[in-house]
């Protein structure tokens, strides 16, 4: 899913324009009303994806953007390599548990040091 | 949060070159994701995985059972075959796939972006993956478990006092240990579930306007919390026994081996709902769609849902009649157990009722759906026999009761998930699978399962017990019993008929665009497969079928519905 990363740098968005402002006057507001940080970037002609082009076909323009723009990464949560570490490193307690108090051993050390991992990955 | 847009990507690389981190190869990118799309499918896969072991499993006994005297399976394979069979279709097949499903679409029913929490999502993922082949690789030395899926003590024990060996060898400990990983697996999967349900649902979904597939999720989530703290408790309690000398089930030693039954079926009963509810919430997320209706009474479906479990607490003492329970138990335990059958029928009364006089379209997700309802009947109503003490005195631990469980499992919730798969596989690949080999799909695994599982009734009421090896051949089981291994190797076929649609369409598949059946619900309100961060923007929901009012903003639900 290499591709989906690179739409993330490649995609901006015509924020402005989104079916909940076309919705008409008497719908449900839209909680969130934190204030708007950064402008939206873009207009006409940039890159749009799919779902921007769906979305933005109302034809009326409005100028006001709802909510805070951000990009995906920031957002999205990273990928991690400690949960597999943990689950991996939980069984072989559990296995110890039969093959022998070396093997708990070990998948103790291991326990320990990927619930460091875990805890101390910047997120 | 939950309404920010998503934007242009402000930090470009400024260099254009920089090294591949791990997670960007192909293979760290499947072992480090957190993606709750990607951790779905992952589970769907595993889950399929283990279906198709368990059915070679399930294929292996009815080998052995097909002929009278047969001599397959050694009486000790055997009953390690069966066990592994119940073991791996309950906890490695339905449980993940089920939490597959609701991995991949609650977040996009809801209208969030992922689950409340990621890593953990991941974790629960490899704990199950882990804890699967930990359980399987038990067949490697010979040693798999072998005493059915319940495990009672104190036949399980490793000596069951009087120096009599009951479980000698690790058999006992591979199924006690791996179904612990399983249930820490779950126990992340369920929290994350209700955080998630609770916490991260767009804005205008209150809770009474969530799709049912996730309140059945919800309900799920729930009794896997409550439940699983007493199988845990329970095979700890047993791995001390077998390990350090306790004698928590040894009556020798002033333990009681009722105990673990106990234990084992108040997680057990409920289990059995944690099985079926999910697949309620498939079926009443299908039905209205190709019925071009609104689901009938969405409170009772989502209340009696609630009902259920708790109810399902209450009952666990059904599976214990024989044990010689005082009949003030008795009583309770039957009246319990059919006070249950009540809201179960309340969501087939309201199904029907939602596919009443509806726009039907018989696709194949929809034939699935309705083959699951007429099949989830025979089920309830042979399960409602069972709850009839006296009755259950006769049956007990016979084919009967085998026959119930495939019917609700099987012909409930199989079913459930193939509907579900042919409904999602075009969220999932924005592909469709082909709905004529599809349809042979459903009305080949109908007819295998009928056959198979229907004897059973017959078999179990004339008396032939349950997880015997073999049978003499004068006993007037030879027929039902040849009936129920052909009805096995028909459902085999359509296994594979379902194995070949799946890959033909992944790889040739029609595109199905975004909305293949003009849905209801937000999940097919965008890309189809979904982008990372499933919505551009966060959509804002003011009815219970919010897709359907984005689409038809003449007819929408909230113009005109009342919603109680
Ligand atoms: C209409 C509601 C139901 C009723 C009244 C009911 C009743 C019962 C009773 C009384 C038994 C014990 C039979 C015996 O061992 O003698 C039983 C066994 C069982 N039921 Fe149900 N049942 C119902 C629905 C379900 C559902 C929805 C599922 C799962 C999806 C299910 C799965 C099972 C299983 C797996 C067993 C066998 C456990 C074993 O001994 O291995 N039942 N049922
Ligand atoms: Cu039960």
């Amino acid at each position: 899913m290499s591709q989906e990363q690179k739409d993330h740098v490649e995609q901006s968005v015509q924020a402005e324009e989104s079916d909940v402002t076309a919705a008409p006057l008497n719908s449900t507001p839209s909680p969130d009303s934190a204030p708007v940080e950064k402008e939206p970037v873009a207009a006409e002609g940039t890159t749009t994806t799919e779902g921007a082009t769906k979305r933005g076909t109302t034809g009326k323009k409005r100028t006001r953007a709802r909510g805070r723009l951000v990009n995906a990464e920031e957002v999205m949560p990273r990928p991690s390599i400690w949960p597999l570490g943990m689950a991996f490193s939980i069984a072989f307690v559990l296995f110890g548990v039969i093959a022998g108090p070396i093997f708990l051993g070990i998948g103790v050390v291991l326990l320990l040091v990927c619930c460091l991992g875990w805890i101390l990955e910047r997120r | 949060m939950a309404t920010r847009t998503i934007g242009e990507h402000t930090t470009v690389t400024t260099t254009g070159v920089r090294r591949k981190r791990f997670s960007e190869s192909y293979i760290g990118e499947w072992i480090t994701t957190t993606d709750h799309k990607q951790l779905g499918l992952m589970y769907l896969i595993t889950g399929f995985f283990f279906f198709v072991v368990g059915g070679m499993e399930a294929l292996l006994i009815r080998t052995q059972l097909a002929l009278p005297d047969g001599k397959v399976l050694s009486p000790q394979v055997y009953n390690q075959i069966f066990t592994m069979h119940g073991t791996t279709m309950i906890f490695l097949f339905v449980i993940p796939v089920l939490s597959g499903f609701g991995n991949y679409v609650v977040p996009l029913m809801l209208g969030a972006r992922d689950m409340a929490y990621p890593r953990m999502n991941a974790f629960g993922f490899w704990l199950l993956l882990l804890g699967g082949i930990f359980m399987q690789s038990s067949f490697l030395i010979g040693q798999a478990p072998n005493g059915g899926w319940f495990m009672y003590a104190p036949l399980s024990e490793l000596v069951a006092g009087h120096a009599f060996e009951a479980t000698p060898h690790m058999n006992a400990d591979f199924w006690l240990l791996g179904t612990t990983l399983l249930g820490i697996s779950s126990i992340t999967g369920s929290l994350n579930f209700v955080v998630t349900i609770f916490k991260l649902r767009a804005p205008g979904m209150s809770i009474n306007r969530m799709p049912l597939f996730s309140w059945m999720i919800l309900v799920m989530s729930f009794l896997l919390l409550f439940a699983l703290p007493s199988l845990t408790v329970a095979s700890v309690l047993l791995l001390l026994d077998r390990h350090m000398g306790s004698h928590f089930y040894q009556y020798g030693n002033g333990g009681d081996p009722l105990l673990w039954q106990h234990l084992f079926w108040s997680f057990g009963h409920p289990e059995v709902y944690i099985l079926i509810l999910p697949a309620f919430g498939i079926i009443s997320e299908i039905l209205p769609v190709f019925s071009r209706k609104p689901i009938f009474g969405y409170t009772f479906i989502a209340w009696s849902g609630v009902a259920i479990g708790f109810l399902s607490f209450t009952v666990w003492a059904h599976h214990m009649f024989a044990v010689g329970l005082p009949s003030i138990a008795q009583a309770f335990f039957a009246t319990s157990t059919t006070l249950i059958a009540i809201p179960t029928a309340v969501k087939i009364f309201n199904w029907l009722a939602t596919i009443f006089q509806g726009k039907i379209r018989l696709y194949t997700p929809m034939l699935f759906a309705l083959g699951f309802i007429a099949m989830f009947l025979i089920g309830g109503l042979n399960g409602a026999a069972l709850a009839v003490v006296p009755f259950d005195y006769q049956i007990t631990d016979s084919y009967f009761v085998v026959a119930h469980i495939h019917y609700v499992l099987f012909g409930g919730t199989a079913l459930a998930v193939f509907a579900g798969i042919y409904y999602w596989f075009p969220k999932f690949t924005g592909k469709l699978m082909d709905d004529r080999l599809g349809k042979w799909h459903f009305w080949v695994t109908f007819l295998g399962l009928n056959l198979t599982f229907f004897p059973m009734h017959i078999m179990g009421i004339l008396g032939m017990p349950r997880r015997v090896y073999t049978y003499p051949a004068n006993l007037g089981w030879n027929d039902l019993n040849l009936m129920a291994s052909i009805g096995a190797l028909i459902i085999g076929v359509g296994v594979i008929m379902f194995m070949i649609n799946f890959i033909k369409s992944l790889k040739y598949g029609q595109p199905s665009g975004d909305d293949p059946w003009d849905a209801f619900t937000l999940e097919w309100d965008t890309t189809s497969p979904p982008k990372k961060y499933n919505f551009l923007e966060i959509p804002v929901v003011r009815s219970r079928r919010p897709f359907y009012d984005k689409k038809y903003p003449e007819h929408a639900d909230w113009k005109s519905v009342v919603e109680h």
